[in-house]
């Protein structure tokens, strides 16, 4: 199958832990009602978890027919190209910020993300990263705090 | 008629409203220019921030955005060879050999004027078909609705994507997340594990910032590096003699727009790569080789996908079937706002129709004077660095999630569904499909339990139902055609 694009590193990985995931759904809602009813709550649950399995297995068989972009070395390229340090240390940093948001308050946070994330993102100079991510800090809040009156984190640190 | 009128012309004659249409739309040229800013993206974070408004000011921005936002990508296209947004992939074709000629300000010209043509073709569109659809829709039964809700998920994953089967898993994965919850049938507990948070389901905005917007700003880190071409633009203004000998085309490219813009699942992308095609095979002498810097290679594809707006629009309002990616985020933002897409919207609520029709005429309009003027500043915005434009869309996300219920889990749903978004299309998973099974299948569910006890729970009268009825048959036989369409078997009935 000359025209068949090669499989990406943790590709097969990711299609099984989907085939995975399916059966498990497909269990959970199977336990809503089983096969009590044809219009039970739980039937278009199984429908849905079903189809997800039955195209999840035809997909795991679909990648595993392919051929590997390279034969050795599949987690090393996955770490440098799926998941390159530098796309790591970013959903880091939005995981932290994402659960510094409540106990921190949104314009700490936010700044702090802000600043980090173009710091390291942009790498050019410290001060205009600074000054960006004031300023752009500054309208998102005026314009969604105070013209749109969105309710934002108000922080229990401080 | 006379009331008709004063609908259409209310985003008109009320300064806040049309204020809203002219923002919307000169921020929807910028959200589509920007490369990584996309329109569904910006469209699902502004829905959080709205769903407090009155319906007509949420309505008359997205209206203005939408407009502004497909049309947006073509400057991008053209100047940077970046389609802003994925309607604008064709147009890069021969925008961007334009703008390497030194012609970047007429192409930007020649495209804003065909955008505009394209536009109000498709509202013209759904001015007439829309009401002539509801009548013939209220004729629909729930069995009609599961299937065109199952025809618009299968169209979107398979011609967004590559494989069928990566398709269906989508849609089927965006249904189950629809079902989290509890049943509003019956209040039994659907996929909740015993956890109270997840009894009132999981809401899709958060779902829909995850999988549009965290999703694709962590896809944008892989293309960190890449340093946008500058280019130098001259006037905007475009050559009319150009114009005049192009409108032909114009006029049937947006044709083209408009009907597969109307088919539920298709949207600007495939009008526009349609249209490109059709300008190839028929135009036979361009103003220069097709992917050299033809003319006509520019206008087919503005035309068509600017047309495919209003055409989106027809299913959406008509069927509550969207149009396409950002047909169902606006989908959402109905429902947000307490309104019911399908037949019976056009009937109880007749005014919000002519005001979206009045509020797409006037962003089409909006849309020739900021599409002809502002270039400058436009082309500094546009190379703003993704470094810059990637912390920030990850504040707006969050922003933007926890607005709607101001409850912090809906943020890591969000995040949650971004990595698992990333990962999807790393692999080439559609994410489009997602979005629509999580809108459609509290709808699909409904529809066929209803449609399950209207034949008593037998199989046989179910299923007799779907051959039976005219119109069911009809959607039945589409549906297997698409279905047909994507497997080997039909690949090798072709081949002979």
């Amino acid at each position: 199958m000359p025209d068949q694009p090669r499989r990406q590193p943790g590709e097969l990985v990711f299609s099984l832990l989907l085939l995975v995931a399916s059966l498990f759904l497909a269990w959970q809602a199977w336990s809503i009602a089983g096969f009590a009813s044809l219009s039970s709550a739980g039937v278009m649950p199984m429908l849905a978890t079903g189809t997800m399995a039955a195209a999840g297995l035809v997909i795991l068989g679909q990648t595993a027919r392919r051929r590997p972009v390279a034969e050795q070395g599949a987690v090393r390229r996955f770490l440098a190209e799926v998941t390159p340090p530098r796309l790591a240390l970013f959903a880091a940093m939005i995981v932290l910020y994402m659960l510094a948001l409540e106990p921190a308050g949104f314009l700490v946070s936010s700044f702090a993300f802000l600043f980090a994330g173009m710091a390291f993102l942009h790498r050019r100079s410290l001060a205009l990263s600074l000054v960006v991510s004031a300023a752009s800090l500054a309208l998102i809040w005026l314009v969604f705090r105070h013209v749109f009156a969105v309710v934002l984190p108000a922080g229990r640190l401080f | 008629m006379e009331q008709t009128a004063l609908w259409f012309l209310m985003a008109w004659l009320d300064p806040g409203l049309l204020l809203m249409v002219a923002a919307g739309t000169f921020a929807g040229i910028y959200i589509g220019a920007i490369p990584g800013l996309s329109v569904t993206m910006a469209v699902s974070i502004l829905i959080s921030f709205t769903f407090k408004w009155p319906v007509d000011d949420a309505l008359a921005l997205i209206a203005g955005i939408f407009v502004g936002g497909v049309y947006g990508g073509a400057r991008s296209a053209i100047l940077l060879n970046i389609p802003g947004a994925p309607s604008a992939v064709a147009t890069a074709f021969d925008g961007y050999p334009l703008a390497q000629r030194g012609e970047a300000g007429r192409a930007i010209g020649v495209a804003t004027v065909m955008s505009v043509v394209g536009g109000l073709m498709g509202v013209l569109a759904l001015a007439l078909a829309a009401p002539v659809i509801a009548r013939f829709a209220l004729l629909v039964a729930p069995r009609d609705y599961l299937l065109l809700a199952m025809i618009g998920i299968l169209l979107v994953g398979s011609l967004a994507g590559k494989s069928l089967a990566r398709g269906i898993f989508a849609g089927a994965l965006g249904v189950t997340i629809g079902m989290v919850g509890l049943d509003p049938m019956t209040a039994e507990g659907r996929f909740t594990f015993g956890s109270l948070s997840l009894m009132g389901g999981i809401p899709y905005v958060a779902a829909m910032i995850g999988f549009f917007g965290v999703a694709e700003a962590l896809y944008q880190l892989r293309h960190l590096d890449l340093e946008p071409v500058k280019q130098r633009v001259g006037s905007l203004l475009p050559d009319w003699r150009v114009v005049k000998k192009l409108l032909p085309l114009s006029l049937r490219t947006g044709a083209i727009g408009v009907v597969i813009g109307a088919l539920p699942g298709t949207g600007g992308d495939i009008a526009a790569l349609m249209a490109y095609d059709h300008a190839k095979r028929t135009v036979k002498e361009p103003t220069s080789p097709f992917g050299e810097g033809a003319y006509e290679g520019l206008v087919a594809p503005e035309s068509a996908n600017n047309a495919a707006v209003g055409g989106a629009y027809i299913p959406m309002l008509t069927l509550g079937i969207p149009g396409d990616a950002v047909t169902a985020v606006i989908i959402g933002a109905l429902y947000i706002h307490g309104l019911k897409p399908g037949p019976l919207l056009m009937v109880e609520t007749p005014h919000l129709f002519w005001f979206t029709v009045g509020s797409l005429t006037l962003a089409n309009l909006c849309l020739l004077v900021f599409g002809l003027t502002g270039i400058r500043i436009f082309t500094k915005l546009v190379e703003c660095p993704k470094g810059i434009l990637i912390p920030l869309i990850l504040v707006l996300s969050a922003v933007g999630t926890y607005a709607i219920q101001n409850n912090p889990v809906d943020i890591y749903w969000m995040l949650g569904f971004g990595i698992l978004g990333y990962f999807m299309k790393v692999y080439d998973y559609p994410v489009a499909p997602v979005i629509l099974g999580v809108i459609l299948g509290p709808l699909m569910d409904v529809s066929y339990r209803r449609a399950m006890i209207s034949a008593r729970d037998d199989p046989l009268t179910f299923a007799s139902e779907f051959v039976t009825a005219p119109i069911s048959l009809g959607l039945t036989l589409f549906l297997l055609a698409i279905i047909l369409g994507q497997t080997p078997l039909w690949s090798k009935l072709r081949g002979r």
